[in-house]
């Protein structure tokens, strides 16, 4: 049931800066991806715009599932969901957010209650359920928009830097989550990181993003051990700093 | 000072024995302010949330002319009204003038812009990261403004209640439109205004510290709300 995604000629300018130049890559159903590269590379807008949160000006995104193309709307938004690089809870409890998104998708308040309380306790915010969101630490808000995104167990999950707010274990929890969805429900993973060591850890395949262009892709092993190109050994070895 | 100090003391003592002149402007004026606020809290939120949602023709304009309105002179209003509801007016017809629902038009027409720019003013300036989550959790339209004004809802409560604020402290529209019968549309604020005129000054101090104490109670409530009211 999971989603893929394919880019074909993607580009998106703000003003005279082209933040994505001509992107053509796919993101193939049921893998995790990772895609890196210093600031200002595109990583956060090829995000956005998959995550149909802006519109690329150039190029096309095509949604595959099922065997078909799953045409955009409100269909494709609830089989996919973002979290972004700055996550927002909304001010109510943190049940409540959880459960914003299944109250949306019409599941019933039993399955609701009971996908709620699952992924609370897989995402170690077991009790925190009737605290007021906008009182967590940073690091339990980056877990909390984590769960509530696994919570919706949806077919394409897109997250931006998602452990970059948290500490070795939290991080260690949310890479064993999303470990998890993607092997026990098929969820397509595409990612964002300047943890080198995240994307070797968790991903199949890595896409490098610099100043707008895709540099490489490839299997997570060819990527780190056999770069093809000059700019892709530079950034792993340090030479091209972030 | 002895003035004063004789005023406040028969002040209290009218206050303290529940005196029924006293009660019942205190009655009226709530009542009105109350029915005035609630019109303008029907009309003005969705009207000012529209504004901070959605784009449409003239929406310029309309957030023009209220924040122009919010500056709303009362007797400007109060004239306004009166010669709408004045016999040779449009709706003298139906005989509201100098009634409590010709005193509760002009407040809401006092309050409309106030609560209605004030409301857009705080939905406007929620994150649009949130409304962004939302989207990206499944929400449909509906739900996503229904969660960036659920956002919003401390500061939609201090714009209605600044809107009953002013109406409370009002007199201008509620003299022209009301008339300021006694037992009828006589209200804290026009009483007061008579009261001093007539050098009367124990009911005028006696309603005036009621006026305060209920500015100081909407005070308390606004605290309450966003203490304690921001989980729902």
């Amino acid at each position: 049931m999971s989603l893929s995604v394919r880019l074909d000629g993607v580009g998106k300018s703000y003003g005279v800066r082209d933040a994505l130049n001509s992107i053509s890559a796919g993101f193939p159903a049921g893998t995790i991806s990772a895609v890196i590269g210093p600031n200002g590379g595109g990583k956060t807008t090829l995000l956005r715009i998959i995550a149909c949160l802006e519109a690329p000006d150039r190029g096309r995104v095509t949604y595959s599932g099922n065997g078909g193309v799953v045409p955009a709307g409100l269909g494709l938004m609830r089989r996919m969901t973002c979290v972004s690089q700055r996550p927002l809870l909304f001010d109510t409890t943190l049940y409540e957010n959880i459960a914003y998104g299944l109250k949306a998708r019409k599941l019933s308040p039993g399955e609701i209650k009971a996908r709620v309380d699952e992924a609370m306790e897989e995402g170690g915010l077991s009790g925190l359920a009737r605290a007021r969101a906008v009182t967590l630490s940073g690091g339990e808000t980056q877990r909390a928009a984590l769960v509530r995104a696994f919570a919706l167990k949806p077919d394409l999950i897109l997250l931006d830097e998602p452990t970059a707010s948290l500490d070795p274990d939290g991080a260690a929890l949310m890479e064993g989550l999303i470990r998890r969805i993607n092997s026990e429900y098929g969820t397509t993973v595409v990612m964002t990181t300047h943890n080198l060591f995240q994307a070797r850890r968790l991903a199949g395949r890595v896409f490098f993003l610099y100043g707008g262009e895709l540099v490489e892709e490839a299997n997570v092993g060819t990527f780190f051990e056999a770069p093809q190109k000059d700019l892709t050994r530079k950034f792993l070895t340090g030479e091209v700093v972030y | 000072m002895d003035t004063i100090l004789h005023g406040l003391a028969r002040a209290m003592a009218l206050i303290l024995s529940f005196d029924r002149e006293l009660y019942s402007i205190i009655l009226l004026s709530l009542e009105v302010s109350g029915l005035a606020v609630v019109m303008a809290t029907v009309i003005g939120v969705p009207l000012g949330a529209l504004c901070a949602l959605r784009a449409f023709p003239g929406r310029v304009i309309v957030i023009t002319a209220l924040n122009t309105l919010m500056g709303l002179p009362p007797v400007v209003a109060g004239l306004a009204v009166y010669l709408f509801l004045s016999r040779s007016g449009p709706f003298g017809f139906l005989g509201l003038l100098y009634s409590p629902t010709a005193m509760v038009i002009a407040q809401s027409v006092i309050a409309l812009p106030i609560v209605a720019a004030l409301t857009r003013s705080a939905v406007a300036s929620v994150d649009p990261s949130l409304r962004e989550a939302a989207v990206t959790l499944g929400a449909t339209p509906r739900m996503v403004d229904w969660r960036v004004i659920s956002e919003a809802r401390t500061s939609v409560l201090s714009a209605v209640i600044a809107g009953f604020g002013r109406t409370m402290a009002e007199v201008g529209a509620v003299l022209i439109v009301g008339g300021n019968i006694a037992g009828y549309t006589r209200v804290m604020t026009t009483a007061i205004a008579m009261e001093t005129g007539k050098g009367s000054f124990e009911l005028a101090i006696a309603l005036g510290i009621i006026l305060l104490l209920a500015s100081f109670l909407m005070n308390v409530l606004l605290g309450v709300a966003q203490g304690k009211g921001r989980v729902i």
